[in-house]
């Protein structure tokens, strides 16, 4: 903060520059230094997923009968060791994240649309329809969520992009509540009821006034919604009705590696660790983000 | 009403209300808000509306203009130009919201979207209605803003809500129901929530716009100085109904309902009007 001077003309104060509560919420994140350095972590490991691959010299899939169950070692270029076919493990891990991450990031996406479509309409209309659609939502609540996938992928195949539609499908359940109650204080709003009596319709109040001020708290679900969803992948890869070989996830890895850990240990180890650390960043990310959208929460 | 009715006659009639009633339905039964409501108002006319809280001021303009809650409904005729607005759809009454009808609400705090900044909450409106481009629509939130006194500063159009202070806001909402040129703006208590200062230039604003030009305003308001200082006529409700009505200058000086005297009598002495 400065004194005006007497040759500043008053429109400089004006000519402040307008800050968002985007523009404050940055700032809050980044000073927020778990959250920053697990961003780093998490571009970091995307990045080495979809790009490692290209670098290794051994394919996801190709075997090296000279090394097998072979330990980490720096001389032959298995820096984390063969599996029993021979495999690299460094590569697979890599090709298993990108597996995760995008199943993450899509079934994540799939959900929060659904989500928040379903949760803005019963809110905004309110009244009978409300009622109708949370019912359907309660309803499916309390189906068994997992017979619930297993049936899908028994009736569809064992397709990988029904996995996404699948896990997307059971978790866009809790977003539709979160939203639909946000949804619901929103509209009682001064600025809501101003722009409708402005003439405006109700789609345009719900896409221009409703959803940008749910903004917030689905960013928050989002980044917390992810790891949740790459569990429930490596789950029910673990169950066998996840991705199929040869293709790989982390779960996959995981669950070969859990078989076979008292012989080889870096088959759990190295893909666990690479899991953990990615869930933890996220769940740091999540929290930054929340506490700097919504400070009021500290 | 003998003023109404030679007011039917009139050329100029720009609103005009036939037996408006209103109810809500609660729990308690069916509750009526607003009792046989008869009203007119002119081109270029400004028409106060006094009463106490609860007294069905709001509720009447809220059914005119299809903003009652979900458990609401109204029964009567508002013809706007030859319109019925209660008896339309909602999609035509929504062609005249906004573009011939403005609204200002009472509270400017809470009124403008948060996240929106104040260009685009400005420009929304005429890009909706006039189907005008986000330029266009840009150039004539700047000469609107000097209509409402706010400097012609690109800064304020890309300043946010929050930045501003409530008398600033309350003129861009005044602004904002000024964008496609309305021929009458329903002003909810636009006042109450501002300082006595601000509420006196935003009072000059509504004479200026009354004034200059020519658009009708109905001013609800509990607050008789202010009704004093704009409307040329006065309605006077109590308990959903209209209690007396006429010139400001009769009302004011010679009340004949004893709800008015009272009201009246509550305005310290000191105060003329």
């Amino acid at each position: 903060m400065r004194l005006l001077k007497k040759t500043d003309n008053l429109e400089m104060s004006y000519s402040l520059k307008g800050r968002s509560l985007w523009v404050d919420a940055r700032r809050r994140l980044f000073q927020n230094k778990a959250a920053i350095i697990s961003l780093f972590i998490l571009i970091f490991i995307s990045i080495i997923s979809v790009f490692g691959p290209f670098f290794i010299q051994y394919g996801f899939i190709d075997t090296d009968w000279n090394s097998i169950y072979q330990p980490p070692s720096l001389e032959n270029g298995h820096y984390l060791g063969t599996d029993g076919n021979g495999r690299d493990l460094l590569v697979r891990i890599l090709h298993g994240g990108r597996l995760s991450l995008s199943i993450g990031v899509i079934a994540t996406f799939v959900s929060v649309f659904i989500g928040v479509i379903y949760g803005t309409i019963a809110g905004f209309f309110g009244g009978k329809l409300d009622t109708f659609m949370m019912r359907v939502v309660e309803i499916l609540y309390a189906m068994p969520y997992l017979i619930f996938v297993i049936i899908l992928m028994v009736v569809f195949g064992r397709n990988i992009y029904f996995l996404f539609i699948a896990i997307g499908a059971v978790e866009w359940l809790t977003m539709a509540r979160i939203v639909r109650g946000q949804t619901i204080s929103l509209k009682e709003k001064e600025f809501i009821e101003t722009s409708r009596a402005l003439g405006q319709s109700n789609t345009l109040i719900i896409i221009k006034h409703i959803i940008p001020n749910l903004a917030g708290p689905i960013i928050v679900y989002i980044t917390l919604m992810v790891p949740s969803v790459i569990i429930l992948e490596s789950f029910l890869s673990f169950l066998g009705l996840g991705v199929q070989e040869p293709l790989t996830s982390w779960g996959v890895l995981i669950s070969e590696g859990s078989r076979e850990m008292e012989t080889a240990w870096w088959l759990l180890i190295f893909p666990g660790s690479f899991m953990v650390i990615t869930l933890a960043s996220l769940n740091f990310i999540g929290d930054g983000l929340r506490d700097a959208i919504d400070p009021k929460e500290y | 009403m003998q003023s109404i009715q030679k007011n039917i006659k009139n050329n100029d009639l720009l609103l005009e209300v036939n037996d408006l009633n209103v109810f809500f339905n609660t729990t308690d039964g069916l509750i009526k808000a607003v009792n046989n409501v008869n009203l007119s108002i002119n081109k270029g006319e400004c028409l106060g509306v006094v009463g106490e809280s609860g007294s069905g001021k709001t509720q009447t303009f809220f059914s005119i203009t299809g903003l009652l809650s979900n458990n609401g409904y109204c029964k009567g005729s508002a013809i706007f130009k030859g319109f019925d607005l209660i008896s339309s759809s909602k999609k035509e009454r929504m062609k005249y919201l906004g573009k011939s009808i403005g609204f200002i609400f009472q509270d400017p705090m809470t009124s403008l979207t948060p996240h929106m900044k104040i260009g685009d909450q400005l420009s929304e409106i005429s890009i909706f209605h006039d189907n005008l481009t986000k330029k266009e629509a840009l150039k004539r939130a700047l000469e609107v803003l000097d209509i409402v006194k706010l400097p012609k500063l690109r800064n304020l159009i890309t300043s946010y809500p929050h930045e501003l202070s409530g008398g600033m806001k309350q003129r861009i909402m005044i602004a904002i129901s000024l964008m496609c040129s309305p021929e009458l703006i329903i002003a909810d208590e636009p006042t109450t929530a501002l300082d006595v200062t601000t509420q006196s230039e935003i009072l000059n604003i509504f004479n200026d716009l009354k004034n200059q030009l020519g658009i009708s305003i109905i001013l609800i308001s509990h607050n008789i100085g202010v009704i004093a200082e704009t409307s040329d006529n006065i309605i006077v409700m109590k308990d959903g109904s209209i209690v007396e009505n006429g010139s400001t200058y009769n009302v004011l000086t010679n009340p004949q309902d004893k709800y008015t005297k009272l009201l009246l009598s509550c305005i310290p002495p000191w105060l003329d009007v």
